[in-house]
């Protein structure tokens, strides 16, 4: 049995001592970067890049997914804690579970979504292992019109299912793909848009971009406000749950699970969309939807597996297809090229202990979360009143360092600062920055596909629509960008994520 | 009639300035060749192209903003767009310490709540938080201070 086999060589992988240790820096660094304010797992990744191209690229991109679905640990405990959603993904789950705290029960709803999200892990894990094997066989048979048609899908529904103005997400997914022609064409040898730097003939550095536009703009944009408020929490008496507690949460628990890793492997919705959608139909199918947003405990035990659920799935088509999901994989596909490994179908097949690996820790990864997490969630709660203006000066300094660190040249600072003011020009527009950073990692992939379709048919565009694969996913892609701008659709998103805001 | 200040309408100007500038120069410096042929200009000008037609779309179908921002802090962008900055033309000029001393300071100066001492021991903490991470544990390849600039 060949996912037994891979698995098993995963386990061997993971339960290194070195593997050990970076999956539980990452995730303990993950759940310190969900409890801080202000600062995402796009932004720590981003800043932490640098850090592990000294790194074996196993260990590097175990320690860089620990760092993300750590943070929805994070962000549950303020979401429950102090009625602040640390992630996105978690603004849910703080309706019902700072409810729960303020009836006394915080305990028990951090028990209760650290075990959903527990049970969810096991099996999204389990999901990825009997998926992915499957789904790279079928992509190792694609050509460069498939592949193009499977970006352009990709970056579609990104846009479609990212928060904001789909249509103003398009046009941030073009930006990107403009600025990933900087550099040397590889057709013509020819040099675009490098405006005589020597150092932009190999493109614009993707670390500098990515820290600048999530890592300093969001430190603009937390400036806004009053930067030295601390914030209050709930105390925390018991955390065991009773028995009636996981009579009603084990249904939700698995519910979420099952629909958190079937959003989780669509572009774009991942963690966040599979949370708001589980607090959904929980709400729908209880016979007490009248105690949701009282503190029901349904109504944390569902969207924590959900958020969970969609993280780990959200690596299927990063991993297989080589085709970011969210942000945060954009930055793990970069990490992978930056080490030298091309992202695609083949990493399965020529980075076993790589692809098997990782899989292996995360499920790890969520154990030591659980074991971790339950007893120190006071040392969390303490680090809650750290005040940003004292936390903001050192993650600057980071982003600096790490910027320059890199590579070791200064122009990727100044790359830096305008990433950075661009980044929060974009915020104050209602510009979505992932799409923007989606463009910017596949611009060269998409132009390569397109380009060598095109070379394959001798300038026949049809190419896209002939060959059965590529034109299903076109039809997909076309399909989706139509019905983005149907009415109906267009007010469905606009209530899904109005209702998230709540 | 537009509202020209909403961010609708600033975002669709921006989209085709953005269009324009790539589509223009693109058309002055690059060979764009044909379908079957494709000049290093053809990919540019498309998206050039489709990044208009976005904007024009954008600019017809501008709503009013639905809530009110917070206001921009000036000195914020400033003081956090000149760190990177000073720490580039720094860091290898004086050394990693110097640069930075520099750029976290100007960082707390952004800040409008934090008052002189805590900002000193935040500069130090966090400058000898970074040197024993990056110096003694990466080992980055750079001199925590030039000496050629010592007296």
């Amino acid at each position: 049995m060949e996912i037994f086999e891979g698995l098993m060589l995963g386990m061997s992988v993971a339960v290194s001592p070195m593997s050990l240790m970076l999956c539980l820096l990452g995730v303990t660094l993950g759940t310190l970067i969900g409890v801080l304010p202000g600062i995402g797992p796009a932004a720590t990744i981003a800043m932490l890049l640098p850090i592990t191209l000294t790194l074996n690229p196993i260990y590097a991109m175990i320690m860089l997914a620990g760092i993300y679905y750590g943070a929805q640990y994070g962000g549950s405990i303020t979401a429950i804690l102090v009625n602040l959603p640390g992630e996105p993904s978690s603004a849910v789950t703080a309706i019902d579970g700072y409810q729960m705290a303020r009836q006394g029960r915080a305990g028990v709803a951090l028990s209760i979504s650290a075990i959903g999200s527990f049970v969810a892990g096991t099996i999204a894990t389990l999901v990825i292992a009997v998926a992915s094997p499957a789904l790279s066989q079928i992509a190792l048979r694609f050509g460069a019109p498939e592949f193009f048609s499977l970006t352009l899908l990709g970056i579609v529904m990104v846009v479609v299912l990212a928060q904001g103005s789909a249509l103003k997400g398009l046009g941030m997914a073009v930006i990107g793909l403009m600025l990933g022609l900087v550099g040397t064409d590889v057709f013509t040898a020819q040099t675009r848009f490098t405006y005589g730097i020597n150092e932009f003939r190999s493109g614009i550095d993707f670390i500098a971009v990515t820290i600048g536009v999530f890592g300093l703009a969001e430190i603009i944009r937390n400036l806004e406000g009053n930067d030295a408020e601390t914030r209050r929490s709930h105390a925390i008496s018991t955390l065991m749950p009773t028995r009636e507690d996981f009579r009603r949460a084990i249904g939700p628990i698995l519910r979420g699970t099952g629909l958190g890793s079937l959003l989780g492997v669509l572009p774009g919705g991942g963690a966040f969309l599979s949370s708001f959608a589980s607090y959904a139909v929980e709400k729908k199918l209880s016979k007490h939807p009248e105690e949701f947003g009282k503190g029901a405990i349904e109504g944390v035990a569902g969207p924590e597996s959900a958020n969970n659920a969609g993280a780990q799935t959200s690596f299927i088509p990063m991993l297989t297809l080589g085709i970011p999901s969210n942000a945060v994989m954009a930055l793990m596909i970069g990490a992978m090229i930056v080490q030298g490994i091309q992202p695609g179908p083949r990493v399965i097949v020529t980075q076993p202990e790589l692809f098997w690996g990782l899989i292996a820790s995360m499920w790890i990864g969520n154990m030591l979360l659980v074991i971790l997490n339950l007893p120190l969630v006071g040392l969390w709660i303490r680090l809650l009143r750290i005040p940003y203006s004292v936390l903001f000066p050192g993650i600057l300094a980071f982003c600096c360092i790490g910027t320059f660190t890199a590579n070791g040249l200064e122009i990727e600072l100044y790359v830096l600062a305008v990433a950075g003011l661009a980044g929060y020009l974009f915020s104050r527009l209602g510009c979505a920055p992932a799409p923007f950073l989606l463009g910017f990692v596949l611009g060269p992939m998409v132009e390569e596909h397109f380009r060598r379709a095109m070379l394959i048919s001798q300038g026949d565009a049809t190419v896209f629509f002939t060959r059965p694969i590529s034109a299903g996913l076109m039809a997909l892609a076309f399909g989706l960008a139509a019905t983005m701008f149907m009415p109906t659709l267009l007010g469905w998103r606009r209530r899904v994520f109005a209702d998230a805001e709540d | 009639m537009i509202d020209w200040k909403s961010r609708d309408a600033v975002s669709g100007l921006m989209f085709l300035a953005i269009a324009i500038y790539v589509s223009v120069s693109t058309l002055v410096g690059l060979d764009i060749g044909s379908l079957d042929q494709m000049g290093p200009g053809f990919f540019p000008l498309a998206l050039g192209v489709i990044l208009g037609v976005i904007g024009v779309v954008v600019l017809a179908s501008v709503k009013p903003d639905e809530d009110e921002m917070p206001p921009v802090n000036w000195r914020a962008v400033c003081l956090i767009g000149a760190a990177p900055v000073a720490f580039g033309l720094t860091v290898r000029s004086l050394g990693l310490v110097p640069a930075l001393i520099v750029s976290v300071a100007l960082a707390t100066l952004s800040s409008s709540s934090i008052r002189p001492l805590n900002a000193v021991l935040v500069i130090v903490g966090v400058t000898v938080f970074c040197v024993v991470l990056f110096k003694f544990g990466i080992r980055v390849p750079y001199d925590l201070i030039n000496r050629r600039f010592l007296p």
